[in-house]
């Protein structure tokens, strides 16, 4: 199933257009959908792009060939041995912060 | 009527009194939130990545308690509305999800069979936003209040089915119900930087501002959101430029049953 | 009976998977068969005439051909046994290519197969008895339904070739979207300019009657034998007496009514005529709007027309008419764009689509031609524009491509920079497509001459602050995320099938596509056809096309039209359903399952019309009492062929 929805894509670039995050981003979510095809999909992996991903999911609401980057780069942060823990968490945490903050970070940053 | 409730973690602890204007306005309204006996976390995010289970057990747990019972399980915070939904989705379509979870705890045979709504959803379906403006006793006349979506409630369309994805209405009907005047801006539905804020303060800032500034440039003196997480970001990253505030607490100031301490 | 079987190669399409050999000599095994042969290609002359001569040489009296589907060539190979001196009923097609060797890779198993649909041919055509095709009329007139560029041409060309022709239109006036542009490509020319002629001789030509404001509400009958029932909406005004003075919309108290021809940009009045150059010039009284038929004050109208032309008490007028041939023409509109709130169509007053421009910049237009933005009509400095909103989509929009987007993009490009030299135009696009004559040409010229910027790339997102268009987007080329602004913004929106065509494909019972495109009986080869016989294609109700494309196919439907007015008489479909009297009950169940109205009853027995029975043998399939029956499909001849399979 992902395969095809990799291969949906005609490589317009509304997600990149769309996704919030990306110009901050090192490699945009369209190129990720293209280096997968490619068989490229470690220079994905290696991309910081890929921790940037806020599953916002903007990008998948406004592509017109139904691909889902967001998923794709869930995927490849899966397969990253890479931990973006936070090396002193007090330094970073303020008081009266949502607990849930605390929590989604860490999932995702695994 | 009474709904499952699953509060989360953030609305138990520092959020409770947003916890505590929905229960009252609940009761003003002529429904029960019975609280799921014994939940978790349900971790916040919803893993996209369809191999992965374990995370999405706590979610599973609640719903079949809530089936067990006979009920809609109802929730206040937009994360952990994603999470189920999404959840639910998975149920209903995945076998091999199904039968991995079995796999981890034989009780957990579940098909998605619980139906999720968010509280704002429960106005509208159960309660109706008409029914609604006839219980408000302190209309919020003359207030400019937006309504700050973000990007969980609204998206996936096909999962969440809250709301037209790109130009939703249901809060601004809660907001004219509630007698405000609801302001209809363009970021209402972008996302405002979420967990990212931990470790990238400033792209938090920027996503932030950019929807403060949009609200503004159309007149919004106020802002209602539906996730305790976006309401301190917007707070956290403004400059105090509107008031944001939780839906639940605009509805108790409403109805008359705020909670005066 | 003597037969002879005849195995086709078919090149290698047969051949490479079936033993055409092994089955010419197996077939033989049955006594009625004196004759069977194998050949490259039957189809051709040469095998024609090896039949031929076969049934001349051999007498046969029934002929088996084992080749492709009989919808490939049935016709011919009824030709070839009349050309033989045999009935061409009496010949069977087994199709040992389509529902064979293309599907099969075991040769021995696919051989084995052909030679058991060759036996169950040859089961039938033992029970096949000659029949006689017959004939029916044709009346020479032809139907033609849509009023725009392309329904215009096409009656233009019946007409001329001497035939009349009904051109119907449900709005007020002929001219469909064409009438409502500003320029067209590749040459620039005055859309209006080049269309008004037409329209002026559609309405001069002796030979086209003009049904405007008018519907078509029911079809019935058959190629040659159409009868349609046609509603003249009421204009509330007397077409005779009326002189298009325009008195009566001058005078019109209610005047805020979007206008359906201005996009919505600007308001027309209750009695009115949709644009200067209507044809026929005569209003009509949009009754839901005006005051009188609202709560029967006013009448202003009717106080000021010298020539009393109005009349609030007319009504509708229907009437019947009798056809040879249909065309539908019923073209396109532009898509809702409601599920693409990113765009910020609905919110900005500023976001316009492509039509809604052309309005902007016609003359003629709610602006006069001047290019004002529609929130304070103040000149955009720079205009924004974004390609394929809606096509190209599988997930909300239309999966095809919209054809026509990318030239007129650069058209508007170049008419805007013609008249507002300094104005910055950038267009976000996936691809151009170009593929007409001189079209690449004109969009480089948009690029190189007029210093149009096309980014390769796509805007995800836009948000009107304090009246300034942002805009998220994409330039693939740079490779680079960037924001940017803009005074308005052009979405080129998918065209899709205007509401009329879907009722009107299941009147005509005509196929449609699932994208309510009608469908072509064959996308190569006959492209102006449509699968129902007698009924043809014209324009964008068939597939997204520009004008020259529109005005080709017009053309070319006219001529298949033609085709069929020409002639004194049709040749019928001999393989119609017949009945049994003695056998017949008169129960009356087959008359509800037509779907042609073909069947009736007569003295207590049902009737089949030969003229509207189209063979289908639903009613044959249903019968209780086994007295309907089809010609060609027999009962008999149905199980016979069973029989040979189970063997």
């Amino acid at each position: 199933m992902w395969k095809t929805m990799i291969e949906r894509c005609m490589q317009c670039g509304r997600c990149s257009a769309a996704c919030p995050v990306a110009p901050f981003m090192d490699m945009p979510p369209h190129k990720w959908v293209y280096y997968a095809r490619n068989g490229e999909g470690e220079r994905v992996q290696n991309a910081g792009a890929i921790w940037q991903c806020l599953s916002c999911f903007c990008c998948e609401a406004r592509c017109p060939r139904g691909v889902k980057p967001a998923q794709l780069a869930e995927e490849k942060r899966a397969l990253s041995n890479k931990v973006v823990l936070l090396e002193s968490l007090s330094e970073h945490v303020i008081e009266n912060m949502p607990q849930q903050l605390l929590v989604a970070a860490l999932r995702k940053a695994r | 009527m009474v709904f499952s409730y699953f509060p989360g973690c953030t609305l138990s602890t520092t959020a409770k009194y947003l916890d505590q204007c929905a229960r009252l306005s609940a009761i003003a309204l002529g429904f029960t939130l019975e609280e799921v006996e014994d939940w978790q976390c349900c971790g916040a995010v919803f893993p996209v990545d369809s191999e992965q289970v374990a995370p999405k057990l706590a979610a599973v747990r609640a719903l079949v308690q809530a089936r067990e019972k006979g009920r809609t399980l109802v929730t206040l915070c937009a994360a952990c509305h994603h999470v189920f939904k999404q959840v639910n989705h998975q149920a209903k379509n995945d076998v091999s999800f199904r039968e991995t979870v079995k796999n981890y705890d034989e009780s957990l045979e579940y098909a998605g069979e619980t139906p999720v709504l968010h509280y704002m959803e429960v106005l509208r379906q159960y309660i109706g936003f008409d029914e609604l403006k006839k219980r408000v006793i302190n209309p919020l006349k003359g207030r400019k209040i937006g309504a700050y979506y973000g990007c969980l409630l609204l998206r996936p369309a096909e999962v969440m089915d809250f709301d037209d994805a790109e130009n939703p209405r249901i809060m601004e009907d809660f907001i004219a119900a509630l007698g405000a005047l609801p302001v209809v801006y363009p970021m209402r539905n972008e996302c405002c930087g979420g967990y990212r804020s931990l470790q990238d303060k400033p792209m938090a800032q920027t996503l932030a501002e950019r929807v403060i500034a949009a609200a503004v440039s159309r007149g919004a003196q106020g802002l209602v959101t539906a996730c305790p997480l976006c309401q301190y970001q917007l707070i956290e990253h403004s400059a105090g430029e509107v008031d944001v505030c939780y839906f639940t607490e605009l509805l108790a100031e409403a109805l008359g049953v705020e909670d005066d301490d | 009976m003597r037969i002879g079987v005849f195995v086709c190669h078919c090149g290698s399409n047969i051949k490479a998977t079936i033993d055409a050999e092994y089955i010419a000599a197996q077939v033989q095994q049955d006594a009625k068969v004196v004759h069977a042969a194998e050949y490259p290609y039957l189809c051709a002359e040469g095998g024609q005439q090896k039949i031929i001569n076969a049934v001349r040489e051999y007498q046969l009296t029934g002929v088996v051909i084992c080749a492709c589907s009989p919808r490939m060539h049935e016709n011919t190979f009824r030709k070839t046994a009349a050309k033989a001196g045999l009935n061409p009923y009496q010949i069977e097609i087994a199709n040992i290519r389509e529902q064979c060797s293309w599907v099969h890779k075991n040769k021995d198993a696919a051989t084995g197969k052909a030679l058991k649909l060759a036996k169950a041919a040859i089961a039938r055509v033992k029970l096949a008895l000659p029949l006689f095709a017959g004939e029916s009329a044709v009346t020479k007139r032809a139907l033609v339904i849509g009023g725009g560029i392309a329904g215009i041409q096409t009656a233009l060309d019946i007409a001329e070739a001497g035939f009349a022709v009904d051109l119907v239109e449900s709005t007020p006036s002929i001219g469909g979207k064409m009438a409502q542009l500003d320029k067209t490509f590749p040459t620039l020319d005055c859309a209006a300019c080049i269309l008004t002629p037409k329209m002026v001789d559609a309405a001069a030509h002796e030979k086209i009657t003009l049904h405007t404001y008018s519907e078509v509400e029911e079809v019935e009958g058959f190629v040659g034998n159409f009868t349609a029932t046609i509603r003249k909406k009421a204009r509330s005004v007397d077409m005779k007496k009326c002189t298009g003075c325009g008195a009566c919309w001058e005078k019109c108290p209610s005047k805020r009514i979007p206008s359906e021809f201005d996009c919505g940009l600007a308001n027309r009045t209750a009695i009115y005529t949709p644009f200067a150059q209507a044809v026929p010039n005569v209003p009509v009284i949009d009754r839901a709007t005006c005051i009188k038929f609202k709560n029967g004050r006013c009448g202003l109208c009717a106080d000021v027309c010298q020539p009393a032309a109005i009349d609030f008490t007319q009504e509708d007028a229907v009437f019947t008419q009798e056809y040879g041939v249909i065309i539908a023409a019923t073209g396109y509109q532009v898509f809702s764009l409601d599920a693409y709130g990113e765009y910020a169509y609905h919110d900005s007053k500023n976001v316009i689509t492509s039509l809604e421009l052309e309005r902007l910049m016609n003359a003629a237009g709610p602006t006069g031609g001047k290019l004002q933005r529609p929130s304070d009509g103040k000149a955009p400095k720079k205009i924004t524009f974004i390609q394929c909103v809606g096509s190209r989509d599988i997930t909300r929009g239309k999966p095809y491509c919209s054809k026509i987007c990318c030239m007129y993009t650069a058209k508007h490009a170049i008419a805007i920079k013609e008249k507002y030299p300094e104005a910055e135009i950038e267009i976000f696009y996936i691809d151009v497509r170009t593929p007409g004559k001189g079209f690449d040409e004109f969009y480089r010229r948009a690029v190189e001459v007029y210093g149009v910027r096309y980014i390769k790339g796509q805007v995800g997102k836009i948000a009107e602050m304090n009246g300034i268009l942002h805009m998220q987007a994409v330039d693939l080329l740079e490779n680079k995320r960037f924001d940017t602004t803009a005074d308005m913004v052009v979405l080129a929106a998918a065209i899709e099938p205007s509401p009329g065509a879907k009722p009107l494909a299941q009147m005509l019972a005509t196929p449609m596509d699932t994208l309510r495109f009608f469908s072509e009986a064959h996308p190569k080869l006959r492209p102006v056809e449509s699968a129902t016989a007698g009924i043809f294609l014209s324009g964008v109700c068939h597939g997204p096309k520009d004008i020259p494309e529109t005005v080709a196919q017009a053309s070319a439907a006219a001529c298949k039209a033609i085709g069929v007015l020409a002639k004194d008489k049709l040749i019928t479909n001999p393989c119609v359903a017949k009945v049994n009297d003695k056998k017949c009950t008169g129960c009356g169940r087959c008359i509800d399952v037509c779907p042609y109205k073909a069947i009736s009853l007569e003295s207590n027995a049902a009737e089949a019309n030969p003229a509207l029975c189209q063979g289908c043998g639903g009613c044959a399939s249903l019968c209780p009492s086994n007295a309907m029956d089809l010609n060609g499909f027999t009962h008999k001849q149905v199980l016979a062929e069973v029989d040979a399979l189970c063997r």
